[in-house]
């Protein structure tokens, strides 16, 4: 017999909807997976039994009904606030507004997920848990900063995961592990209880293994319809500059074909995505910094407290000047988008490189990940779009290549709708396992 | 010691941040990935970047 965990998100609920799934069993399914298949992926750290039962006893008959699902370890829960990834609990112990959305709908909290320490960075590697791993090859980086999210969904360890990205943090791992992750728009859902709430970057994000997981869950987390267009008719617009520099050539060439299936591409410009990045490194370190308690740098990995430092170390003029830019920036996407429906450039610049040397291999010469990663990914943030990444094949190497979309402010469905399209024909990558 | 060094020692030891020797040679690391980026970022005339005086990232500029 199929593993309860083999399905989807959506066949999960329509198979307890229709009895032929009993929500006790597959949470126990769930919980015993996660026994079985952690101890490679690690990418859970958390999981309280008594809890997820009570949970799933009260929960409401909705379109998430007895599904169960993991959640970031940003977000809190009535019995556990949230860590940020370090030993301390740094949150209330309250059920966080994003949760909450989840919770309303019928799902049920069946663990909490590792993730990259205090969210500074996009590998997964700082964690004082260790690092999680990639589901498809775990000797490689998941990505992060939400690494247990991807890896989790990836993993089938569960079907759909909550995660976060104040700077590429759910996009960035998705294509890593070879998962859609889902950044919701800046400030869509209720932020108490949630470790970006004094953010002006961070969002919530959903993780899934296929486009229509992705919306439902996507549904729920913002606690509204998003009605299936049609993907393929959508006006894709591509900006070479910077996005698609110094790029893994295989990454550039399968996210040029997949795009070449849309019907309607275009080359568009913005003027001032280049100074994202810098601009974006500014605002993410800054507010970052600012949100961690007096005390917790003394424990964290040396590389977190590095970013930490080095985010005090920005004067006050450069943050102003990060801040036109993020001006300048959010009025040329305005622009941007009354030609194209959405903008796309490859999630990743290289696939996920290995846990033990995590160099990206880039035309330019070898990189850290972080520096290109964010290139790619925070000019969501600073701006407040929503973006998603895609998978749509694999490297050589055998790792997930993702493609990324970025759409208006709110329209969310335009990037499940794109994701239906690439989906169509696509296999999943395989899991590890 | 190098002159990045000692600014970055000077001022976090103001704001009341430890950092020892191996902390400058991560900040080194960083201020090496980071440096021409914020570099770009530091000769823009602010002049040309207009503000958005009621910055809203839950939505479009208006």
């Amino acid at each position: 017999m199929t593993h309860p965990q083999e399905l989807g998100l959506a066949a999960q609920a329509r198979a307890i909807a229709r009895g032929d799934l009993d929500g006790s069993e597959l949470l126990d399914a769930t919980l015993e997976r996660i026994e079985e298949r952690n101890p490679q992926l690690n990418a859970i750290i958390a999981t309280f039994p008594a809890h997820s039962r009570q949970m799933l006893a009260d929960a409401p008959r909705g379109p998430l009904y007895g599904v169960p699902i993991t959640v970031k370890d940003m977000f809190g829960l009535p019995w556990r606030g949230f860590h940020n990834g370090t030993r301390r609990e740094l949150g209330p112990r309250v059920l966080s507004g994003p949760v909450r959305r989840l919770v309303e709908a019928g799902a049920v909290v069946a663990a909490v997920e590792n993730q990259h320490e205090l969210g500074m960075g996009t590998t997964g590697l700082a964690s004082p848990h260790g690092p999680a791993r990639n589901p498809v090859n775990l000797e490689h980086c998941p990505g992060g900063s939400s690494s247990g999210s991807a890896s989790a969904v990836g993993g089938h360890l569960v079907a759909g995961a909550l995660g976060s990205d104040s700077g590429g943090s759910t996009r960035l791992p998705a294509g890593w592990s070879g998962v859609l992750g889902l950044k919701v728009t800046y400030g869509a859902v209720p932020y108490d209880g949630y470790s970006g709430a004094n953010s002006s970057l961070s969002a919530p994000g959903v993780f899934a293994r296929d486009s229509a997981d992705a919306r439902l869950l996507t549904q729920a987390l913002l606690a509204r319809g998003l009605p299936a267009g049609d993907g393929g008719a959508l006006r894709v617009g591509i900006v070479r500059t910077p996005f698609w520099e110094d790029l893994d050539p295989e990454v550039a060439a399968t996210c040029e074909a997949a795009l070449g299936t849309f019907a309607d591409i275009r080359e568009i410009a913005l003027k001032s995505a280049a100074l994202s990045t810098p601009a974006g490194a500014v605002r993410v370190g800054v507010e970052l910094a600012a949100l961690v308690p007096d005390g917790v740098i003394d424990d964290v990995a040396p590389t977190t407290r590095a970013l930490f430092q080095f985010a005090a170390l920005h004067p006050a003029l450069r943050l102003i000047r990060a801040d036109r830019v993020r001006a300048a920036v959010r009025r040329e996407l305005v622009a941007a988008f009354t030609e194209v429906d959405v903008i796309a450039w490859p999630t990743n610049p290289a696939p996920a490189p290995p846990l033990s040397a995590p160099v990206l291999a880039l035309p330019s010469g070898a990189a850290l990940p972080d520096g290109p990663n964010l290139r790619q990914a925070v000019i969501a943030n600073l701006a407040g779009v929503p973006g998603i990444s895609i998978p749509v094949g694999l490297h050589s190497s055998g790792l997930p290549i993702g493609l990324q979309l970025l759409a208006p402010w709110g329209h969310e469905t335009v990037l499940l709708d794109a994701a239906d399209h690439l989906s169509a024909d696509d296999e999943p990558p395989p899991a590890s396992r | 010691m190098t002159e990045f060094a000692v600014v970055a020692r000077a001022m976090l030891a103001d704001a009341g941040l430890p950092c020892t020797s191996d902390d400058l040679q991560l900040l080194t690391v960083v201020a090496q990935v980071l440096g021409p980026g914020l570099a770009a970022l530091d000769a823009i005339d602010v002049r040309l970047f207009a503000p958005e005086h009621d910055l809203d990232p839950a939505r479009a500029p208006r």
